[in-house]
């Protein structure tokens, strides 16, 4: 595991919250296996797994419902393992919104100050600065089911930051929206948490909405983490092969190691023939390696000319696919491994890849990125 | 469209006959109540008020009748009361306790706390008396509240139970994670989740107390002779259409009850709003 990027920018501070080889098992199953985890003031940091991984689990760790079976959790110093959810304060985001619909919009926000013993006139100031940042003002009187999904959502969200929690825990927070207000809630609540510097953790499943809204990702696979680190270091440094294939689409090939005096480095991939590294692909690659590599679809270009050697991989066009923005070449490679290739939809681009046409796939400078074993 | 007629009229005729069947014997005993002949009967021979007005002067002229009646209602008002609000409290606990207990065993405790609904009340009476006997000392007024308690318990479990299945656990653990802890979370979240079925088996509870006749005949004493009782042995003496009238007086009563609750209900929810 890689220290964090920030780590020297957080010297001197203290992470608000801290996972110390946390597990949990119900029964045989060992739903988390010993995550650890520091997250420092301010930060956004998203949990990011496949469905079953275990993040809900964890999440509801830092919230107080389920019990560690082993290891800590220390909020802002303090040791908080065995103190019940109600003195924790960690603001839940849950992914139904958890309004009560017996009570008003202003109820519902309300209700966290009034729980936590202040006077009604300090409730009713949380109350208007909490809806005036979710820019609710006006709905007070409205109930849940008066509300559409997103004001609903807004509801929730400044429910929580009324309540004064020192840290934000979101599962699976905005997957009940429609795509465009997804998009727009993500931005709207980064916004806000940057606004506040509140540090925050998001459980999600969807890697795009971890890679634009966190400042680290752990990526969580079979309860385990396999990797922390900004967007950029999951997406493209992949320290394992889950992590590679979670991040995103990504096209895998073999081939033997070939050094050619000037020419430099190659791998043969067989029938498919050979890719040119711009450097020794790792600091002791010997020639007659076997390695494993892969490439995004969209750090791939095709060409018409197939014939030089160390120019690309050789393939027929299966199919095309317009995405708007791009469009998706799905190519098979002489030998039959499938690869993808995104090109992109300029203004001037014309369909010059006839279905079944014979082209090269061509890496872009630092495409090619070696498989971790 | 002539398909949808003929299905709306299927649908019709199945629920009146439904209607007929359920309703049909209590509209039998308010039919015969306004019989003008001397006895009790079905069809009635002719329309007349004239039981109702043989019942007005039995109640006024009859030494012991009036005092006898108002002690059997004032017994019965006062019994079901009781019996309901400490069903619906120990039930709403109760069935909040057997769902959230992390036992094993709680669907076998479940199904024992319904039993007496489903066992024969003549057992429950029975076993009743031989208890009370054993133990001695036990007042008539506390026979027959823990008498009712008993029967009444289950019918607020039942309901409390099937409303708490669809409460969305989620708004307990929002609340928590406010800063409710769990008897401020039961009082503010839970309750008000959870009221229709509080008051739905409040109503049965009332119901079943105060029409109860087979557990409450093991357990009266001469002076709290709950109104069921009091109407059987009225029955046993004048076998005449009063007795008819009587019952319908009882409907009626038992009637304007379930609408009270069912206006109180709707008003509940216009106060809830405007709030
Ligand atoms: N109360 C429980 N009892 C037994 N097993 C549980 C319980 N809660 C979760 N699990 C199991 O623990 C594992 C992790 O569950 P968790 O809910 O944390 O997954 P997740 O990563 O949030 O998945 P998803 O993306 O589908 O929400 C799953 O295999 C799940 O079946
Ligand atoms: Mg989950």
């Amino acid at each position: 595991m890689k220290p964090p990027s920030q780590e020297s920018t957080q010297a001197g501070k203290k992470p608000v919250l801290e996972l110390k080889d946390i597990s949990k098992a119900f029964g045989q199953m060992n739903a988390v296996e010993r995550v650890s985890l520091e997250v420092w003031p301010g930060e956004f940091v998203s949990l990011l797994g496949p469905s079953g991984c275990g993040k809900t689990t964890t999440l509801r760790m830092i919230a107080g419902f389920i019990a560690p079976t082993e290891g800590r959790i220390i909020l802002g110093g303090n040791d908080i393992t065995n103190v019940p959810a109600y003195r924790r304060d960690v603001g839940l985001l849950f992914q139904s919104y958890a309004l009560f619909p017996h009570m008003t919009v202003r109820g519902n926000v309300g209700f966290g100050p009034k729980m936590r013993g202040e006077k009604s006139g300090a409730v009713a100031e949380k109350v208007r600065w909490a809806l005036s940042l979710v820019k609710l003002e006006g709905f007070e009187d409205r109930r849940p089911n008066e509300l559409s999904g997103g004001q609903q959502q807004r509801v929730a969200i400044a429910r929580v930051l009324a309540s004064g929690a020192s840290m934000l825990l979101l599962d699976e927070a905005f997957s009940n929206l429609d795509a465009k207000l997804r998009g727009r809630m993500q931005e709207e609540v980064r916004e806000l948490q940057l606004r506040l510097g509140i540090a925050t953790v998001l459980v999600t499943h969807d890697q795009e909405e971890a890679l634009a809204m966190s400042d680290r990702i752990v990526i969580m696979n079979g309860g385990k983490v396999e990797q922390i680190g900004t967007p950029k270091q999951v997406y493209s440094s992949p320290e394992s092969l889950f992590v590679a294939d979670f991040m995103g689409r990504c096209n895998r090939i073999e081939g033997q190691l070939t050094h050619d005096g000037a020419k430099g480095w190659f791998l043969d991939c067989g029938p498919a023939g050979m890719i040119r590294f711009e450097a020794p692909p790792h600091p002791e690659a010997r020639p007659g390696e076997h390695c494993r590599v892969f490439m995004r679809p969209e750090h791939l270009t095709l060409s018409q000319r197939t014939g030089d050697h160390g120019q690309g991989l050789r393939g027929e066009v299966e199919r095309l696919v317009y995405l708007g923005s791009r469009s998706v070449a799905y190519v098979i490679l002489d030998g039959g491994i499938p690869f993808q290739v995104h090109l992109p939809n300029t203004p001037g681009s014309k369909d010059e890849f006839p279905i079944n046409g014979v082209v090269a796939v061509v890496p872009q400078p630092g495409a090619v990125t070696l498989l971790p074993d | 469209m002539k398909l949808h007629v003929t299905r709306r009229g299927l649908l019709l005729t199945y629920v009146t006959l439904f209607f007929i069947y359920l309703e049909g014997p209590l509209a039998v005993i308010v039919l015969s109540s306004f019989n003008s002949g001397q006895i009790v009967r079905f069809p009635p021979e002719g329309f007349s008020l004239k039981w109702y007005g043989a019942l007005m002067d039995l109640v006024r002229n009859a030494p012991d009748m009036k005092p006898e009646l108002l002690n059997a209602v004032y017994t019965s008002l006062w019994l079901g009361v009781a019996s309901t609000i400490g069903a619906v409290i120990a039930g709403t606990l109760g069935a909040y306790a057997l769902q959230r207990a992390k036992i094993p065993g709680t669907n076998i405790l479940r199904q024992l706390f319904l039993l007496p609904l489903l066992f024969p009340q003549i057992v429950t009476g029975i076993g009743l008396v031989l208890w009370f006997s054993a133990v001695g000392g036990v007042p008539t007024w506390m026979r027959l509240l823990l008498g009712h308690l008993i029967i009444s318990l289950p019918c607020v479990v039942v309901t409390v139970t099937a409303s708490l299945e669809t409460l969305d656990r989620s708004l307990e653990d929002a609340a928590m994670n406010l800063g409710a802890n769990r008897v401020k979370t039961f009082l503010f979240i839970t309750l008000p989740s959870i009221q229709g079925g509080v008051l739905a088996g409040a109503i049965f509870a009332w119901l079943t107390s105060f029409s109860n006749f087979t557990v409450t005949y093991f357990l009266f004493s001469g002076e709290m002779n709950p109104f069921p009782l009091w109407l059987y042995q009225y029955i046993e003496y004048y076998i005449d259409p009063g007795a008819a009238a009587l019952a319908t007086c009882v409907l009626l009563i038992t009637l304007s009850v379930l609408l009270m609750i069912n206006r109180l209900q709707a008003l509940g929810r216009v106060v809830a709003v405007s709030k």
